[in-house]
C-alpha cells in the first residue's frame, strides 16, 4: 500500500511538473514571437459562484495592463465561462473592457441559467494581442474580484480575490493534504459551510476535517465526490460541545490547482462572512 | 530577516483587532513552547508588547487585542512575529501566513483573511512604491475604505516622521481620470481611506468613482479593503501585490523599467 502511495505521489508531481514546464514553453515562445503568438497571458483563473437564497455574485473587472502602461491603448476582453453544480457547462459570455476602465456585473446578467453555486472561469486576451511596449512585463494574469452580494439588507457584500489555474488536463490520483491557517472561533457561530472547488476536470474524493485548533484532535469530518469542474458543500453546525476554536484539513485524492475551500461562516445574529481558507 | 504579521485597527467600525497564528511545529507535534511577540505601534512608535507563548501541545493561538490588554484607537498598528524563525525553518518562514481577524464589539461576528507576514526591514532599505487598483469599491448600500497598513521597520535608527506619500487616482466608469489626492501615510500605522473621504477631499462625487488606483509610499505596506453595510455586517479583503499580475516586477531588469512606466507621473 505504502509503493502504491509513493508511485502515485511521484506520478502526479512529475505529471504536474510535466505541465509547468509545457506552459512555461507556451509562455517563452510566446515572449519570442509575440507578433505571431501575442503576449502570453496567464489562466483561465477559476472562481466560486453563489446564485442562492443568501447571495448572487457579481464580478468586477479591471484594465490593470493600462495602468501598467499609461502611455499606451489596450483593451482586454474577458472571456467567462460558467459550470453548474455538476460540472457542466452553462455558458459563456464576453466583455470588454478599455484603457483605465472598469466593469462590476452581476454574473446572473452574463451568464443565464445560473445554479445555486458553482464554478466559473476567466481569461483574458489582450487588443491588440502584441504591443511593443508591453513586451517587457512578461507574462501577464487577469486581475478581477468576485463579490458575493448579499440579497438581505442584514449582510454585507463579501469579496474575494482569485489567483488559482482552471485545468483543462486532469491529474493523477494522490492523496493530497492541506491545513489551513483559518482559524473560526465559535462561540458566536451557529454555522460553517465549505465550499470545496475542483479546478480539474475529473471527479475527486474530497474529505474535511475541522480539528481542534488548540489540541489538534479531530473534532468533525465530512466527505463527498465532487465532479470535475463543480464544487462540493460541506456544512457543519455548531452544537454546544464544540471546541472554542478550529482549523480545517482538507484531503482531496488528486492534486489541485485550488486548494483553499471558501467558507462562508453564519453568526447567531444571522450575519454571514466569508473568506478563503 | 524577520517577519511580521500587520494587523489594521478598525476602532471607528466599532471592531476589535486580533489574530491567529501556528505553531510552527504544529504537524510535527514536538512538544516544544514557541514565543511570539505582539507590539502595539501609535505615532510610528513601538508604545506597547507582550509576549505570548503557544505551548508545544497547541496547533495555534488565537488572541484579541483586549485580551493582551492593548488600547487602540484608528491608526494604531499591531504587529505580530515569531520571536525565533530560524527554529521553524526556512520553507515555514517563506510559506508564513496569519489570520487577521476584525471583530464587532456589538455583536461576535468578525471578519477575516489569511495573509503572508512583511519582512522587517533595516534602516535605509529602498522600498518599491506601491500600485493597488481598488476596482470594487463602489457599494451602494455601504461604506467601503481602503486600509493601508505599513511598516518601515523596527530599527530605532528610523525616523518615522519621514513622508510617505501617496497618490490616489480616481477614475470613472470609462476610464476618465475625474480625480486625484495626494496624501501623507504615517509610517508604521493604520490608514483608513473612506470612499466618501476620498470623494470629499477630490470634490469628486461618489458616484462617479469607479476605480481608485493608489501609487507610491516609501514603505512595506499590506493593502485591505472594508465594506461597512448599514446593518452593521462587513466585508473585508486583502489585495494582491503586483507580481500576480505581471513578472515584471520579479525580474531585476524589467523591473526598473516598470517603475519608470508605472510611476513616471509621481
Amino acid at each position: 500500500m505504502k509503493d502504491i502511495r509513493t508511485i502515485d505521489f511521484y506520478t502526479s508531481r512529475l505529471w504536474q511538473k510535466t505541465k509547468e514546464q509545457s506552459l512555461r514553453a507556451r509562455k517563452n515562445l510566446q515572449l519570442q514571437f509575440p507578433s505571431y503568438f501575442g503576449l502570453p497571458i496567464g489562466g483561465p483563473l477559476v472562481q466560486f459562484y453563489r446564485n442562492d437564497s443568501q447571495f448572487e455574485t457579481h464580478i468586477s473587472l479591471v484594465n490593470y495592463v493600462s495602468f501598467f502602461l499609461p502611455n499606451e491603448s489596450l483593451s482586454i476582453q474577458f472571456k467567462i465561462t460558467a459550470y453548474n453544480q455538476n460540472g457542466l457547462k452553462i455558458g459563456s459570455a464576453s466583455n470588454s473592457v478599455g484603457n483605465h476602465e472598469t466593469i462590476q456585473v452581476p454574473l446572473t446578467e452574463l451568464i443565464s441559467g445560473l445554479d445555486n453555486y458553482g464554478l466559473f472561469s476567466l481569461e483574458a486576451r489582450y487588443s491588440p494581442s502584441f504591443l511593443e511596449a508591453a513586451k517587457y512585463l512578461g507574462q501577464t494574469s487577469p486581475q478581477f474580484m468576485t463579490l458575493f452580494v448579499p440579497r438581505s439588507q442584514r449582510n454585507s457584500t463579501q469579496v474575494i480575490h482569485s489567483h488559482k489555474r482552471f485545468e483543462k488536463l486532469p491529474s493523477p490520483k494522490t492523496q493530497v493534504t492541506r491545513f489551513s491557517r483559518m482559524v473560526e472561533y465559535l462561540a458566536d457561530i451557529s454555522n460553517l459551510e465549505y465550499f470545496v472547488l475542483n479546478s480539474g476536470p475529473v471527479s475527486i474524493n474530497s474529505k474535511l476535517d475541522l480539528l481542534d485548533a488548540q489540541s489538534g484532535i479531530l473534532w468533525k469530518t465530512e466527505q463527498s465526490e465532487i465532479a470535475g469542474h463543480s464544487v462540493g458543500r460541506f456544512k457543519f453546525s455548531i452544537d454546544h460541545d464544540s471546541p472554542k476554536t478550529v482549523f480545517s484539513r482538507l484531503i482531496n485524492n488528486r492534486l489541485l490547482q485550488h486548494q483553499k475551500p471558501i467558507v462562508f461562516r453564519t453568526f447567531k445574529n444571522g450575519i454571514t462572512t466569508c473568506n478563503h481558507t | 530577516v524577520s517577519k511580521k504579521l500587520l494587523i489594521p485597527c478598525a476602532k471607528k467600525y466599532g471592531l476589535e483587532s486580533g489574530f491567529s497564528i501556528p505553531h510552527p511545529h504544529m504537524l510535527q507535534r514536538q512538544n516544544l513552547d514557541c514565543e511570539v511577540v505582539v507590539r502595539l505601534y501609535r505615532n510610528g512608535q513601538a508604545i506597547q508588547s507582550k509576549q505570548i507563548v503557544i505551548k508545544g501541545t497547541e496547533s495555534f493561538i488565537q488572541i484579541f487585542e483586549s485580551e493582551l490588554g492593548f488600547v487602540t484607537s484608528d491608526s494604531d498598528l499591531i504587529t505580530v512575529e515569531y520571536s525565533d524563525l530560524k527554529s521553524a525553518g526556512l520553507r515555514f518562514a517563506n510559506e508564513i501566513e496569519g489570520q487577521i481577524i476584525l471583530r464587532s464589539a456589538k455583536n461576535g461576528s468578525y471578519i477575516s483573511i489569511l495573509t503572508g507576514m512583511v519582512p522587517d526591514r533595516p534602516p535605509g532599505y529602498r522600498f518599491s512604491p506601491i500600485i493597488h487598483m481598488g476596482h470594487y469599491l463602489i457599494n451602494e448600500n455601504a461604506t467601503t475604505a481602503m486600509i493601508l497598513t505599513n511598516f518601515k521597520g523596527s530599527s530605532a535608527n528610523i525616523d518615522v516622521s519621514e513622508k510617505n506619500n501617496v497618490r490616489f487616482d480616481l477614475y470613472s466608469k470609462n476610464g476618465n481620470l475625474i480625480g486625484t489626492v495626494n496624501r501623507n501615510v504615517p509610517l508604521n500605522s493604520t490608514f483608513i481611506y473612506a470612499i466618501e473621504q476620498l470623494a470629499q477631499d477630490s470634490k469628486v462625487e461618489k458616484s462617479q468613482i469607479a476605480c481608485v488606483v493608489a501609487r507610491g509610499g516609501n514603505s512595506q505596506f499590506a493593502i485591505f479593503t472594508i465594506i461597512v453595510s448599514d446593518s452593521g455586517a462587513f466585508g473585508f479583503e486583502h489585495s494582491l501585490a503586483p507580481f500576480y499580475y505581471t513578472e515584471a516586477v520579479l525580474n531585476p531588469k524589467t523591473r526598473t523599467k516598470f517603475l519608470q512606466k508605472a510611476f513616471a507621473d509621481l
